[in-house]
């Protein structure tokens, strides 16, 4: 018999029905990732007691870990499918969708509410204009790369589903919409709506919602200083409160 | 766009939560760690006693009690319940963190100082009042303070089936843990310690702030347990 590799999947088939677990087994290829490993499941829904069921949902777009759509827990501990690697995981590799968001079916889940907090915070920079506006302002090298590491966020949600703070019972909006305020806000551009993004980090849910745990910095895939972010947007918004008090 | 009234008033009372928890009950920790060390050594029993006497007929007591203490021990607690709400099922299980595990330490002790300090104001400060002949207590012009005498007793005395030494041992650990992790977080929310090193510094010097704050408030603690013996 050839290598298999054992999974254990949580399964729902919609929000209000009973959760389940289903264990299936997949024949082991090199290189084998979480994503290709749940389309094998695909191509052949027979969990490992014989029995055919559904093939299990999931999102999935990019492969290359730079859209996060497939993110979910993988044996206790947010990341993307495409880029967990079957042959560094414990098996049976346990995939339960993520827990912070609505559950659509299996692993799909509603994750509205991150694109709706990054509205909420101006997560972009105002270039429409019925005339020309010229060229934008230049910025120094050393800026360039800090608003790099920033930007690489890709609204996945691994720091809101690892966050003790953020959750459906939390206003919190999470260290990806408030690092968003912080790279748009070190723009010369986008600078011009910096008190817009500031005041809604004041609000509730804003930077006052951070409790400091600090997982979200350690579960960032593209390793975004997630902390440094909060912490600079905490003392933008204080500084920011304080001439609000002082200056008028 | 002007912030709305609300927005404002929100942040002001989370800043405010933070203030209150830095410096009338942070500060008043200090204070109250410092004069209850009074009772260590040689003379304690009597220099805690002054200490007691001098604090309560101090001309300006009962406003510095209700001002600032009470009331923003009271605003700090009120306000703490509601950023528990906040927190999800702990998932140190999960995310096995340093900073993830003095989070759930920082709501579980402020869940249990809302107990333990009830209990600690009701038993040393409002039982002389309203029940003065108490034994033990101290007397000055009318007025029933504690004693060192009525403290020895008093921890040594079982409450709830649990000797009241114990109660001490966790509600004045959870007091100082409470207090120097908050600190660590205040610097954070205060714009201070930004970036990873600064916040594991910090750190440290959080951690040597309470394990002293600790080695103080057990001292005194044991120096009333073993008074006289």
């Amino acid at each position: 018999m050839s290598k298999t590799v054992a999974l254990k999947i949580k399964r729902q088939d919609s929000a209000d029905s009973p959760p389940r677990w289903e264990e299936f087994d997949v024949p082991w290829e090199e290189h084998l990732n979480v994503h290709a490993a749940l389309m094998a499941v695909q191509r052949n829904p027979v969990t490992k007691s014989g029995q055919k069921v559904a093939p299990v949902v999931w999102d999935a777009n990019c492969l290359e870990e730079v859209c996060g759509s497939c993110t979910m827990n993988i044996n206790g501990r947010v990341r993307q499918a495409c880029s967990a690697m079957v042959d560094s995981l414990e098996q049976p590799v346990e995939i339960r969708p993520m827990t912070k968001y609505p559950l659509i079916r299996d692993l799909a889940v509603d994750r509205t509410r991150i694109f709706n907090d990054f509205k909420r915070v101006h997560a972009w920079i105002d270039i429409d204009g019925t005339h020309a506006l010229g060229p934008g302002p230049k910025y120094s090298p050393e800026l360039a790369q800090t608003r790099y590491e920033l930007s690489q966020c890709m609204a996945c949600g691994c720091c809101m589903e690892a966050c003790p703070n953020y959750g459906p019972q939390s206003s919190f909006i999470g260290a990806a919409p408030i690092s968003q305020a912080r790279l748009f806000n070190l723009h010369p551009s986008g600078a011009m709506h910096c008190d817009e993004r500031l005041e809604a980090l004041m609000d509730d849910g804003g930077v006052g919602g951070c409790g400091n745990a600090q997982n979200c910095v350690q579960v960032c895939p593209k390793e975004i200083p997630l902390t440094t972010s909060l912490a600079e947007e905490m003392r933008e918004t204080q500084k920011h409160a304080l001439a609000l008090l002082f200056k008028r | 766009m002007a912030p709305a009234t609300s927005t404002k008033s929100k942040y002001i009372l989370r800043k405010l939560f933070e203030l209150t928890g830095f410096l009338p009950v942070g500060g008043f920790l200090l204070e109250h760690l410092y004069s209850n060390f009074q009772a260590v050594g040689p003379g304690g029993a009597e220099r805690f006693d002054k200490v007691v006497t001098d604090l309560q007929t101090n001309p300006l007591i009962i406003f510095l009690e209700i001002g600032v203490i009470g009331l923003p021990l009271l605003y700090h607690g009120f306000y703490g319940m509601f950023v528990a709400t906040m927190a999800s099922r702990p998932n140190t299980g999960g995310y096995g963190y340093l900073r993830n595990w003095t989070y759930l330490f920082q709501r579980v002790t402020g869940a249990i100082l809302l107990f333990y300090i009830g209990y600690h104001v009701w038993n040393t400060r409002l039982v002389p009042v309203l029940h003065p002949d108490t034994p033990l207590l101290q007397s000055n012009g009318g007025e029933h303070y504690v004693s060192s005498q009525y403290m020895h007793e008093y921890f040594h005395a079982a409450h709830f089936g649990i000797q009241v030494l114990w109660i001490y041992l966790i509600g004045i650990a959870c007091a100082v843990y409470h207090f120097a992790n908050g600190l660590w977080n205040i610097g954070i929310h205060w714009g201070l310690t930004i970036g990873p090193k600064a916040q594991q510094v910090s750190g440290l010097v959080c951690g040597a702030l309470g394990a002293t704050l600790l080695a103080i408030g057990y001292a005194s603690l044991f120096a009333f347990y073993n008074m006289g013996s």
